[in-house]
């Protein structure tokens, strides 16, 4: 079957590739874009020292162009996880004008919460090899989900504001049936709706200066989160961002400054879950703040007009990063991680990365006999590029 | 919780004020004095590096211009000078 | 074992690092080897010497050139650091050597990434630029 689907899609690019020769441009449009990377990956914990190769990843996005007002636009994700190829479908969305500073978007589509996950983490657009603490498929705010999205952008003045309102399927309550461990958490990996209650969400972002260096936003996402019919029908979710962002070249300092910051908060309604290896019809319940939160800074710096071209392909990075996952649940942790890197860029579109980063964390998952700090160091060394 | 939701409604609020003052002349020249090339650099670095314009042909940089339109949330005045510069300089 | 680890980690630094140093001195070797044609250097510029179309260059100059060859012309603008070949220093002897009427051609016709700006400026509004550009050097 997965054979089968791959020769598919080589087909699909083979006569894509020979109709795109023809030189007359048609009505309709279509292109393959996306990204990939390669690398090796160095940890070292208390447990001892890994070291492997990476990069198994390749992440395609397809589009397609109708008109001026219409696209379709999707991107897949392979991945080699142990083993086995997964098949991911990242975003697969309808999109159309409306007009000048108005689009609408159906479908699965990455969430405009904050800006790291929609815009920033791909990885020839990520300065460093790894996502901040908290973002990601796994972490405590959304990527994507499936609903209908108004974007759009106007100007005011010299500045400019941009805004987005969506209605989704929202992400879906653990009540510890199937995994005690993490009963509270939220599955945002969940497109079949287990309620009829919507998210809704919504980000503003206003660029205040002339010439678009900064940008600040806020976002929220909201919706009940618990399985219809069940005691956790009412619980309900409040998430909330704010980003930041400054980019600019100046003189004195002979460079680009970069700097990128985002705050994640996610806050659920308080409820009651089973004790961990105690039946769920048991009497012994707990409750806690279900309160998380994850976020980062990142200041980069390139030496744009040095002398020297290879001087002017470098770049440093520093990023902090943090998350606190609720105390009192069985999935509480700390964990802060400072990383530094030093970048070569090939190309406007082509990186090698060379990071470092030192991870300090307490309790987590597997922590069974309370708080414990554990230090682990690793080094990333990759070649990221955009297609 | 709903602190948020309300600094929200009024940024959305002063958001509408704005752009309904904003169609007065005066402004809405200073927004489209930038050239194609101004609007090229300063929007696309916001997130990543300023792409060169001979890596896409003229049809393709008008499909990127509306993927990009779209992720990065410009304006369709803004993304046509961008597209127009990149295709007289690829 | 960890003597294997890192002999893997040296490999991969050492095949990255000859990467980038191939690919830098790659690239300082392509510059300025872009040449108008004999037959501009005939053309005369109509507004030499023009004090005021210095001005209307510089203007024209902040609008759209100074993003890729900086604000000094020095080619350190921001939108040139990822361009291949490099945007042109005005200040430079190779630059400053050309005829007026060879810089006038390169403007018009462009050479990627240097874009072509027949249909963008006015023939006149290209030789107030061309003014501009030399008037950087003084």
């Amino acid at each position: 079957m997965r054979r089968i689907f791959i020769t598919v899609i080589g087909l699909f690019l083979l006569g894509n590739s020979i109709v795109a020769q023809d030189s007359k441009p048609g009505k309709t449009q279509f292109m393959v874009r996306g990204y990939g990377h390669a690398g090796l990956d160095y940890y070292k914990t208390p447990d001892g020292k890994d070291i492997s190769f990476v990069g198994a990843a390749f992440s395609p996005i397809f589009l397609f162009k109708q008109g001026n007002r219409f696209m379709f636009e999707t991107e897949l994700e392979f991945e080699l996880q142990k083993n086995e190829l997964e098949i991911g479908l990242e975003y697969a969305n309808l999109m159309y004008v409306i007009n000048k500073y108005l689009m609408v978007r159906a479908g699965k589509f990455l969430l405009p919460f904050g800006t790291f996950m929609e815009r920033l983490h791909p990885a020839w657009i990520n300065r460093l090899s790894t996502k901040p603490l908290g973002f990601g498929h796994d972490g405590i705010s959304p990527a994507s989900d499936i609903g209908i999205e108004f974007r759009g952008a106007a100007p005011i003045g010299g500045t400019h504001i941009n805004y987005s309102v969506y209605v989704t399927n929202g992400p879906r309550l653990k009540d510890g049936s199937e995994e005690p461990d993490e009963a509270g958490m939220l599955n945002f990996q969940n497109y079949i709706d287990n309620n009829n209650n919507k998210f809704v969400g919504a980000r503003i972002g206003y660029l205040p200066l002339y010439n678009s260096s900064l940008e600040l936003g806020l976002s929220f996402y909201t919706g009940k989160v618990g399985d219809q019919g069940s005691v956790y029908e009412d619980v309900r979710a409040f998430l909330w961002a704010a980003d930041f962002s400054f980019v600019k070249q100046i003189s004195p300092i002979k460079g680009i400054l970069d700097i990128k910051a985002q705050y994640n908060q996610t806050n659920v309604s308080d409820a009651y879950y089973p004790v961990v290896e105690e039946a769920r019809d048991s009497a012994n319940l707990f409750t806690f703040n279900n309160l998380s939160r994850a976020y980062y800074a990142q200041l980069s710096y390139r030496p744009s007009m040095a002398g020297k071209t290879f001087l002017k392909n470098l770049e440093i990075i520093g990023r902090y990063s943090k998350l606190k996952t609720p105390e009192g649940s069985n999935w509480g942790s700390d964990v802060s991680e400072l990383t530094f890197g030093l970048n070569y860029w090939i190309s406007w579109r082509q990186v090698i990365k060379i990071n470092y980063a030192f991870i300090n964390s307490e309790g987590g998952p597997d922590a069974e006999e309370g708080p414990q700090t554990q230090k682990s160091n690793s080094l990333f060394v990759h070649w990221a590029i955009g297609l | 919780m709903k602190k948020i939701i309300l600094i929200f409604t009024l940024s959305l609020a002063v958001a509408a004020i704005a752009i309904i003052s904003s169609s007065c002349t005066a402004q809405r020249e200073i927004a489209a004095q930038k050239s194609g090339a101004e609007l090229w650099a300063q929007n696309c670095i916001r997130c990543h590096n300023i792409p060169s314009p001979p890596s896409y042909t003229d049809v393709q940089w008008e499909t990127i211009g509306l993927h990009m339109r779209e992720r990065a949330n410009m304006t369709s005045g803004q993304i046509k000078k961008i597209v127009a510069f990149l295709q007289t300089a690829n | 074992m960890k003597n294997r680890l890192n002999s893997y980690l040296l490999i991969t630094l050492v095949i990255m690092l000859s990467v980038i140093s191939a690919h830098s001195f790659a690239q300082e070797k392509k510059a300025g080897e872009w040449k108008a044609p004999k037959e501009s250097d005939q053309v005369t510029n109509p507004l030499k010497g023009n004090d005021d179309a210095v001005k209307a260059g510089k203007k024209l100059y902040r609008q759209q050139c100074a993003i890729c060859h900086g604000d000094t012309g020095k080619g350190d603008g921001v939108a040139g650091m990822t361009l291949n070949p490099r945007p042109a220093s005005f200040l430079s002897e190779r630059v400053q050597n050309e005829s007026d009427g060879a810089i006038f051609w390169k403007m018009t016709n462009g050479n990627p990434p240097m874009a072509a700006y027949k249909d963008i400026f006015t023939e006149e509004q290209r030789w107030q630029l061309v003014n501009y550009i030399r008037s950087l050097s003084k």
